[in-house]
């Protein structure tokens, strides 16, 4: 057994790890190395001969298209030509949501805004030509220009696709040697192209899977964890011996590839898990991964996607919203999910009171609010479009349940201290 | 320096907090979301957090979205202190950049983030992915009461780290409620009042405001006999049946924030006169009295007629309002179509004008003549909200809806002693 000289020093780990798995990629990426060849080839001959071209980053969420983006730039800024010859442009469709602001940022990533200053265009195509032709470099001809084009089928949604068309136009026209690179998770993105834009684009895809087999994926995860000398942490060596036994447990991989493996084998599900896996660590103060931190750090991913948060909320009403909702359970099951409205429950609730649970109240106002609250964390939602439209007493407007009858009845059964009436009113919805 | 206090029974939020915003050299995750009832202290502790440590942040309500630019501006004015123009998130993202350091920790906290549902899409992604963006350490704390499943796009937003913070459990909602009160007791009798006050409201309502709202209300009338002498600290047995029926008039007015007022001590004690011989009528703070307003004697006929008019179906108005009628004869047909007509759940019907001229002149005893002086009692009827009118009345007769409901239309008929219940065609 070796004895650890030094203790670990567990929230520096942590906060070097969190620069890595949250997104911020100061320098790490890993694997890939075919896809990263190629589009370091393309970008390479764009800047170094002025070759125009255009490709299509495809994958689905999470699989690391824009990392992989990153990570070509960083690998081709170290080259010599680069950083006096080439200028990148990066455009985000959610911010970009119009072509006329693409315009204004293009410019401003161009710094040409001293240059354009407030000269009026004719028409788009103008303007952009103006923009490139104006970069030049030393020896009289247009700088090379790399766009980068990030959620593109946004940019898709543009009124006459004009920044595509026209980005197209130029790299597939010699006059200024550009490259366009879209980074999309919509793998058909090419039908949402006109065709005009369509016969401009080069047709070069490429395309990111998922993970096929576990050991890759297992590969990954240690790759994540594990740290090299220059994060200043001293006895890293520890730590990376620690991560490699973990790992090779035959109970985690089995954990791993059943409760992660089989549901979502996307990286960013990968960094997440492994987050609020540190996360915990670092607030119980542990130096070692096991099973019970992975347990709870699969609860907390899973918290974004499962029904469980509905379980909690329902744990935190008080009695009489849960016996509202067993009202407007029975209800529903009786009329066949007929939209009801509030004198109906009130109605179903006012009957089981009266036979079984006196010591509750009957005070319509009070019900009434407890049904406003009930509705404003949407377990009851107004039938028509969630506007309440005011022709209508409220009382008797439509409303059609959104909490389903097994979840309802998962959680009052797990309702701390409940009266054994409201449980019995549960199962059966008959009075006796 | 804070005016918050640090919230109690919050610890394992507030050390999960701690750890996501506050270890120094890490990275703070781009998007948490905190979600729970109202009144479990989301806001009041991510606040008490920031300002104790002194972390750089901006608060934003939800319910001022109705105008992008206001969010963008307060957001920049919070976050660097000046004042700017911004229209677009392509601007807001620049001006991030271009003012902000990239090392310092930046929090920006929106409150009741459910409204953001009703905006448009890339404003959510935009806020989802602020750290990725502008490339600085920047973190969106989205508070809100629903879960998260429900505010997924079709496209999918990015995951954040979700903290519940769940409601207080009994035992902590003694300990909160004890602190609220105001000092000057022992700890014991405080804690006393406490236990003998939660086992009636718990089962209506666990909102700690509710239940503090109550508390503070009626400390006043539970100290006011060891005020006076009559009675010592530890005489909790004597000082219960002081306060038990206040506490049981109470529950009919819990949420409802009415005790507190003079008048509404006022209106208590009349009632409590009047049903002095009515007894076990726990309607006591009947809601009736809340919101009568005095209506002239037409008025009042006027408004039992559009009652009738709403509730009955009309070929039932020859039945109830002409002298000779004939015999009903009752078909299972006649009996199943009564069962299955409840206008009392289906609510009120529309009726024409003349129904409730016809019922109104039917059932006041008077001859009346047919002056203006009606049609304007029924405009203000309609005015004070007590009926609607629908329809586009400009062709065909104007429409009417009567709005009020069972218990107010009794408690007007019994004014002018009128037994409505005779005229109704289902109870």
């Amino acid at each position: 057994m070796v004895k650890r000289k030094a203790d670990l020093d567990i929230s520096k780990v942590y906060s070097h790890l969190s620069h890595r798995l949250l997104g911020d990629d100061s320098g790490y990426f890993f694997g890939k190395e075919a896809n990263v060849n190629e589009l370091l080839d393309l970008v390479t001959r764009t800047v170094a001969k002025g070759e125009s071209n255009s490709l299509l980053i495809l994958g689905p969420h999470g699989v690391g298209k824009s990392a992989l983006v990153n990570k070509v730039l960083r690998e081709a800024s170290k080259q010599k030509s680069w950083s006096e010859n080439a200028v990148i442009v990066k455009l985000n469709g959610f911010i970009a949501v119009d072509d006329k602001i693409a315009l204004k940022d293009i410019t401003k990533q161009l710094e040409l805004e001293n240059v354009v200053g407030n000269k009026v265009f004719g028409s788009f195509a103008d303007h952009l030509t103006f923009l490139l032709t104006s970069l030049k470099s030393g020896d009289k001809d247009s700088k090379p220009i790399i766009f980068i084009l990030e959620e593109f089928d946004t940019f898709c949604n543009h009124k006459n696709q004009s920044l595509l068309y026209n980005l197209f136009d130029i790299a597939q026209s010699r006059a200024v040697p550009i490259c366009v690179i879209g980074v999309s998770c919509q793998i058909d993105v090419t039908e949402l192209l006109e065709k005009r834009v369509k016969s401009r684009f080069s047709h070069r895809h490429l395309n990111m899977m998922h993970f096929k087999q576990f050991p890759e994926y297992l590969d990954f995860f240690k790759e994540f964890l594990i740290l090299d000398k220059n994060c200043k942490i001293e006895d890293y060596q520890a730590w990376n011996k620690m991560v490699q036994r973990t790992f090779d447990t035959k109970e985690v991989q089995t954990f791993l590839e059943s409760k992660l493996f089989m549901y979502d084998r996307s990286i960013s599900m990968m960094k997440q898990f492994l987050y609020a896996g540190l996360v915990h660590m670092l607030s119980q103060g542990r130096q070692e991964l096991s099973m019970d931190i992975f347990e709870t750090s699969l609860q907390q991913v899973c918290a974004s996607f499962s029904c469980q948060p509905l379980d909690l909320i329902i744990k935190d009403l008080s009695i009489l919203e849960v016996c509202i909702l067993i009202a407007v359970k029975h209800l529903s099951e009786i009329y066949d999910n007929e939209p009801f409205n509030f004198e109906m429950v009130y109605h179903e609730y006012v009957k089981f009171r009266r036979r079984r649970l006196t010591t509750l109240t009957e005070e319509k106002s009070v019900i009434f609010k407890c049904w406003e609250n009930l509705m404003s964390l949407e377990f009851i939602v107004a039938k028509v479009g969630g506007e309440r439209s005011r022709s209508q007493q409220l009382e008797y407007l439509l409303n059609i349940s959104h909490l389903p009858a097994a979840t309802l009845k998962k959680s009052v059964e797990k309702y701390p201290n409940c009266p054994t009436e409201v449980l019995q009113w549960l199962n059966s919805s008959t009075h006796n | 320096m804070s005016d918050l206090d640090r919230p109690l029974c919050r610890e394992r939020q507030i050390g999960v907090l701690e750890n996501l915003l506050c270890v120094p050299g890490a990275k703070v995750p781009p998007l948490i979301f905190t979600y729970g009832l109202s009144a479990t202290g989301k806001t009041h502790t991510v606040r008490w957090l920031l300002e104790t440590r002194s972390i750089k942040h901006a608060v934003f309500h939800c319910v001022e979205l109705y105008n992008v630019r206001l969010l963008y501006e307060t957001i920049l004015l919070k976050l660097t202190g000046k004042v700017q123009r911004c229209d677009s998130a392509n601007e807001f993202i620049n001006i991030l950049k271009k003012d902000l350091h990239k090392d310092e920790v930046y929090v920006i906290l929106f409150e009741e983030s459910d409204r953001f549902r009703d905006t448009d899409l890339h404003i959510r992604q935009v806020f989802c992915r602020l750290s990725e963006l502008t490339e600085l350490n920047i973190s969106c704390i989205w508070e809100s009461k629903i879960d998260w499943t429900r505010f997924q796009p079709n496209r999918g937003l990015p995951a954040p780290f979700i903290i519940n913070f769940p409601q207080y459990t009994r035992s902590e909602i003694q300990e909160l409620l004890v602190n609220i009160l105001p000092e000057g007791r022992s700890h014991q009798f405080k804690e006393n009042y406490i236990t003998m006050l939660l086992p009636i409201f718990y089962f209506v309502t666990r909102s700690l405001r509710e239940l503090q709202h109550i508390a503070q209300v009626n400390y006043t009338s539970y100290c006011a006999p060891v005020e006076d002498g009559q009675l010592t600290e530890k005489d909790t047995k004597q000082l219960w049946f002081n306060i038990e029926q206040q506490l049981n008039k109470c529950i009919s007015t819990v949420n409802l924030r009415e005790v507190e007022t003079n008048q509404m001590k006022e209106l208590l004690e009349k009632e409590d006169e009047d049903n002095a011989i009515d007894k076990g009528s726990a309607k006591a703070a009947s809601t009736t009295t809340r919101t009568t307003p005095e209506l002239p004697y037409y008025s009042k006929f006027l408004l039992i007629s559009a009652y009738l008019a709403s509730y009955n179906p009309q070929r039932t108005d020859k039945r109830f309002f002409v002298k000779e009628h004939g015999k009903q004869r009752k078909s299972a047909h006649s009996i199943r179509a009564k069962e299955r007509y409840d206008s009392k759940l289906t609510g009120p019907k529309p009726f024409p004008l003349e129904r409730l001229l016809a019922i109104f002149y039917n059932i006041i005893e008077e001859s009346v003549n047919p002056t203006a002086n009606i049609y304007s009692q029924i405009t203000s009827l309609v005015r004070l909200q007590l009926i609607t009118a629908i329809g586009n009345d400009t062709v065909e007769q104007p429409k009417y809806r009567c709005n009020v409901d069972f218990e107010f239309a009794k408690h007007v008929a019994k004014n002018i002693k009128f037994d409505i219940q005779k005229y109704l065609y289902c109870q």
